[in-house]
């Protein structure tokens, strides 16, 4: 339940994602003034080196963080709801399994072609989440077919995964750090189609947030209320798989954000979708960038990736939250 | 009016409804009784078509319930499942999403809307527990929150599955009260009872299942001395007079 308003929570949130994404621009290895990034994105005065930084290098990747933190968070909240299973993330729908495996078979077959990799990332997730929602579908779409069905197509694709890496035993490096994920080194142009789509599917989620309100009552008393309830589930299913599909595109497998934003802002804001999926979303984008940061200036000139920081600050944040609610 | 016609009705092969014809009349409370696991919940599942008819007709007011487009038929039908989740959410949160099928896409909740809820959560007196979360209450209360959005889709048809199940005695005859009232108001109510001698009580009409059929619809008079429900149940019925009405016990 709610413990605050969560308009002033949502305004907050939102100046939380504007400072987030700042600091993102300004500091790194080469530290920048306010005024400098000011004159570069309105293009004022500024150095060379200056320009370089910021348009080629921590743009694209504050603008993937706050997709990826955006985009993990709200497919974490769908999923929950409509698998009614607190521990439901993007993994739950074969998203990692599929990935990782598409990503394999490139680095394994066409070893040069590191640009394909995206795409496969994509399709390769969504491709699973499809073979498991073929598989409920046939068995009625209940939760728990769901649940099933994706262990089951995840314990195949994760044999084929093995399978790979001991054949091609010179790709495992390429595809542990996809495993880990990253944002170092992402391109502006690797970013548009898929945020395009994270963006689509953010607004859709929350236009249809009443339906999943509906949805978390159960299905007997969501089909009782008109809901044509196996049809609106697959249509969230989907919805969350091409929301994690895309942020794996670009950033690799990151873990623990899809999990852990949206119970925290369950405490935050309440259970409302309408106003959960902003509110996570927002939540998620600042954990990811405010990650990012740390990862990129705590052990200068070296780097973590976002997904080790995001796992050791999540972890101990919502065993918080967890002990917090216990001694209410 | 609401029509079983001939119906036959499962999940996989098997039918778990089997021929069954029934029918619940306007403005009376129509009770099904049955031991467990004679098909009563599976019966209600068809009207929300959780579960899909295989043969006969299930009619809604003279029209085919399948010619209804879900929203439409919960217009009509409100049906209280006996399996509710306990959503974390508030009281009144719960009791406006009665008010589903009647907004339609990207119809906020309206002033109309608001006293529909409001009314439904004085008729079951949840309205004290209004900002209250619904994961606090005890069970006879989250019951009657429940009913109150069962009532708020302000459906001709009312139909609760074993609403009496798990309470304490008092909430069991304040049910049947509010049952009652529902009934003076014109609703016309469907409810499958696990007491027989409550069921006895409040139906009008009374039907009785054995084995995915429904074997028997009459009165109440007709069902005692048909001796029906001694049959099904392998109990002896006596009828006591007290002052303040005629009950129904049961021996073994």
């Amino acid at each position: 339940m709610k413990k605050f308003n969560s308009i002033t929570v949502n305004i907050i949130l939102f100046a939380g994602v504007i400072i987030a994404v700042l600091l993102g621009l300004m500091l790194g290895s080469t530290s920048l003034s306010m005024e400098e990034i000011w004159n570069v994105l309105t293009g004022g005065e500024a150095s060379e080196a200056a320009k370089a930084i910021v348009k080629s290098i921590r743009l694209p990747r504050v603008a993937a963080g706050v997709l990826a933190g955006a985009g993990l968070s709200v497919a974490g909240v769908i999923l929950q709801t409509i698998m009614d299973n607190p521990l439901a993330s993007p993994n739950i729908i074969g998203v990692n399994s599929g990935a990782g495996f598409a990503v394999l078979i490139i680095l394994a077959l066409f070893p040069e072609s590191f640009a394909l990799i995206p795409a496969a990332a994509f399709l390769g997730a969504l491709l699973t989440t499809f073979l498991i929602l073929a598989l409920a579908h046939y068995t009625r779409a209940s939760k728990m077919t769901i649940v099933l069905a994706g262990i089951a197509v995840s314990g195949f694709v994760g044999a084929g995964i093995n399978t790979l890496t001991l054949l091609f035993p010179d790709v495992v490096t390429s595809y542990n750090s996809f495993t880990i994920g990253g944002l170092s080194g992402v391109l502006m142009r690797d970013l548009y189609l898929p945020g395009l789509c994270i963006i689509i599917s953010f607004i859709l989620s929350i236009m249809l947030g009443r339906g999943l309100n509906v949805l978390s009552l159960g299905d007997d008393v969501a089909a009782s209320l008109g809901m044509r309830v196996n049809l609106v589930r697959m249509l969230f299913v989907v919805l969350a798989s091409i929301l994690a599909g895309c942020v794996v595109s670009f950033a690799g497998l990151i873990g623990f954000v899809g999990l852990i934003v949206p119970h925290v802002c369950r405490k935050l804001v309440g259970n409302d979708a309408r106003i959960l999926i902003p509110a996570s979303g927002m939540f998620g984008a600042i954990l990811m960038v405010v990650s990012d940061i740390m990862g990129r200036v705590m052990f200068s000139p070296y780097e973590l990736p976002v997904g080790i920081i995001t796992a050791f600050l999540g972890g101990p944040f919502f065993m918080v939250l967890l002990l917090k609610g216990r001694r209410h | 009016m609401l029509e079983f016609k001939g119906v036959y009705a499962g999940y996989d092969k098997e039918n778990i409804i089997k021929n069954t014809t029934f029918t619940v009349k306007n403005g009376e409370i129509t009770v099904l009784v049955g031991k467990n696991g004679c098909g009563k919940s599976t019966l209600i599942k068809c009207l929300n078509r959780q579960i899909n008819i295989r043969e006969g007709k299930i009619m809604i007011d003279s029209k085919d319930i399948t010619l209804y487009s879900p929203k439409d038929r919960a217009k009509k039908i409100a049906i209280m499942p006996q399996i509710r989740s306990i959503p974390s959410i508030s009281v009144e949160g719960l009791a406006a999403h009665g008010r589903y099928p009647h907004l339609s896409y990207g119809r906020r909740l309206g002033e109309k809307d608001r006293e529909i809820v409001d009314k439904a959560l004085k008729l079951t007196n949840t309205e004290g527990l209004r900002h209250r979360n619904v994961s606090e209450l005890s069970g006879g209360q989250r019951q009657r929150v429940y009913l109150a959005m069962t009532l708020a889709q302000s459906s001709e048809y009312i139909v609760l599955d074993e609403p009496a199940a798990y309470l304490d005695i008092t909430y069991q005859l304040e049910l049947m009260d509010m049952l009652k009232l529902l009934k003076s108001m014109g609703r016309t109510v469907l409810a499958v009872y696990h007491d027989l001698s409550q069921a006895l009580k409040i139906a009008d009409s009374i039907g009785v299942m054995e084995n995915g059929e429904v074997i028997f619809q009459g009165g109440v008079t007709e069902c005692l001395e048909e001796k029906i429900l001694e049959k099904v149940f392998r109990v002896k019925a006596h009828s006591i007079s007290l002052d303040s009405g005629s009950f129904v016990v049961f021996e073994k």
